[in-house]
């Protein structure tokens, strides 16, 4: 709980970590104290928080190798080799935007906290006129409005090889507050933990075998913050074609339904996934995936796509190979340990309930709109038969 | 403790504006859209055709409770707009007083139907 606290005071006056975090979270003092000793400048926080930083970078290497060795050994056992070249590539990617050396090339936005103290107390109003007046107030005011900060950076690679990448730090996330009362982020985590949803989701893609779904993501330092990078993806959003639908290969929109499924995003709207030229489907911001608090919606517009449809046995057996295959499922609920903390397991579990849910019953559960007006939102040509791909 | 996220209600008089950019490779920033908030308590975009069929469909928000916004919904579509454009592609600003707009739109900033 300490360590908590400790993090979401990120920006706070306060900087002295308690003994028992470095106790608790830190093995290897001798080699880490040798790089705090070797950095050229003044830092500009505190060494507690370095140390834990350059922790966290190095448990997610630790994942993702343990992730790559249990791949390549499915393949090989398999003797699919090619399957190994593209999980090289994947790799080698990764790599370069964990080591290269880094420049801001912009800053897209800044980060933004909300503000719910007139929120809750307009949800407990039981008049429903005075309720719906006061929410649209608080709407027109922006007090829920939340940001969190993004920077586009450059990754230099060997030469003059360069890969662009979108970087979001740590404490750049928004929090939220009510009254003088610090509620947590926008999932309910008590520390920002968006950049690591950002890292697990790709993670997630690699262990389903489908791992172009999502741009290779890693956890870095840029400077001094933490975050994620992830590259940057050309091409046409979603929201940018006329029909999104048809310009995508089904089999990408179809895996990438059932990842928002298992990864219960709430935020998968046509301008957060991209469609090239040949239909391939990536998806960008998993921030708001697997929140700590239940009971959200999932949002996914690939997912309403395939609502009660039958699930095409490929994917069923790559879902099913998630958690029968003992050294991916290992991996990953290590990956989510890490990620979450004490939550790690609940989530992992609720991760796994969906994905048996999946395999058991060969369908997509039916999708629950709970937003008026989404369905226009989703596109006209959805229920039309000039879709003749969902059949 | 204070809560750091507290403000001042702000004023944001008609003639008020959010802009939406698209952001490509390298520092390439690309205007999408401009919605003004009218006297009538709507907003009216202007912009690249694709991307207003998009706006009025209707944008949806996850946060706090799903809900969506249509530009009939004023100043609070303004507001969604900027929750809802985001991502490190398309990006929407903050709400604008109506000076800067009248003076962008003097300056011939605002792109044209395509």
């Amino acid at each position: 709980m300490a360590r908590k606290n400790q993090n979401i005071h990120l920006r706070s006056s306060e900087t002295t970590a308690p003994e028992s975090l470095a106790a608790d979270t830190f093995t290897e003092t001798t080699k880490v104290e040798k790089m705090v000793a070797a950095r050229p400048e003044k830092p500009r926080i505190e060494k507690w928080q370095y140390l834990e930083q350059k922790e966290i970078v190095k448990q997610s290497l630790i994942l993702d190798d343990e992730l790559a060795r249990a791949l390549v050994s499915a393949y090989t056992e398999q003797g699919n080799f090619d399957r190994v070249e593209r999980l090289k590539i994947r790799l080698t990617e990764e790599r370069e935007l964990r080591e290269g050396a880094t420049t801001e090339l912009m800053k897209i936005r800044d980060r933004k906290d909300a503000d719910e103290t007139a929120y809750r107390a307009a949800v407990v109003i039981k008049t429903k006129k005075e309720k719906k007046e006061r929410l649209e107030e608080i709407e027109e005011r922006g007090d829920l409005v939340v940001r969190n900060e993004v920077i586009k950076i450059e990754v230099g690679v060997e030469g003059a090889r360069r890969h662009e990448a979108v970087f979001k730090p740590r404490d750049g996330e928004p929090l939220r507050y009510a009254d003088d009362k610090l509620l947590g982020t926008v999932t309910g985590d008590q520390e920002p933990r968006g950049y690591l949803r950002e890292w697990l989701a790709g993670f997630v893609a690699k262990a389903l075998e489908r791992e172009e779904l999502v741009p290779p993501t890693v956890i870095r330092e840029v400077g001094e913050r933490i975050g994620s990078v992830q590259k940057w993806v050309d091409g046409e959003l979603a929201s940018e074609g006329k029909n999104w639908i048809l310009k995508s290969k089904p089999d990408d929109l179809e895996a990438l339904a059932a990842l928002d499924y298992i990864l219960e995003i709430r935020d998968r709207h046509k301008a957060n996934f991209f469609i090239d030229e040949k239909g391939r489907v990536t998806a960008i911001d998993h921030g708001l995936t697997l929140s700590i608090e239940e009971g959200h919606s999932i949002r996914s517009f690939p997912l309403r796509l395939y609502g009660e449809k039958e699930i095409s046995p490929s994917l069923r057996s790559l879902l099913e190979s998630i958690l029968s295959s003992e050294p991916r499922r290992l991996a990953l609920q290590k990956a989510f340990n890490f990620a979450f903390g004490d939550e790690g397991t609940p989530l992992f579990g609720r991760f796994s309930q969906r994905v048996r849910e999946l395999t058991k019953n060969g369908m997509f559960p039916k999708y629950e709109l709970s937003a008026t007006g989404d369905k226009n939102a989703f596109g006209l040509d959805i229920d039309s038969a000039e879709n003749p791909q969902i059949g | 403790m204070t809560n750091p996220a507290r403000q001042p209600a702000p004023n944001h008089p008609p003639g008020s504006f959010v802009e939406v950019y698209r952001i490509g490779r390298g520092t390439e920033k690309t205007l999408l859209a401009r919605c003004v908030l009218q006297q009538d308590g709507t907003a009216r975009c202007v912009g690249d055709a694709n991307f207003i069929r998009e706006l009025t469909t209707g944008i949806t928000l996850a946060y706090p409770t799903p809900r969506s916004f249509l530009p009939a919904d004023g100043l609070a579509f303004l507001q969604a707009l900027q929750s809802a454009y985001q991502s490190a592609y398309i990006n929407a600003t903050d709400i604008q007083p109506p000076s800067a707009g009248e003076q962008a739109a003097s300056t011939g900033t605002v792109s044209s139907n395509r």
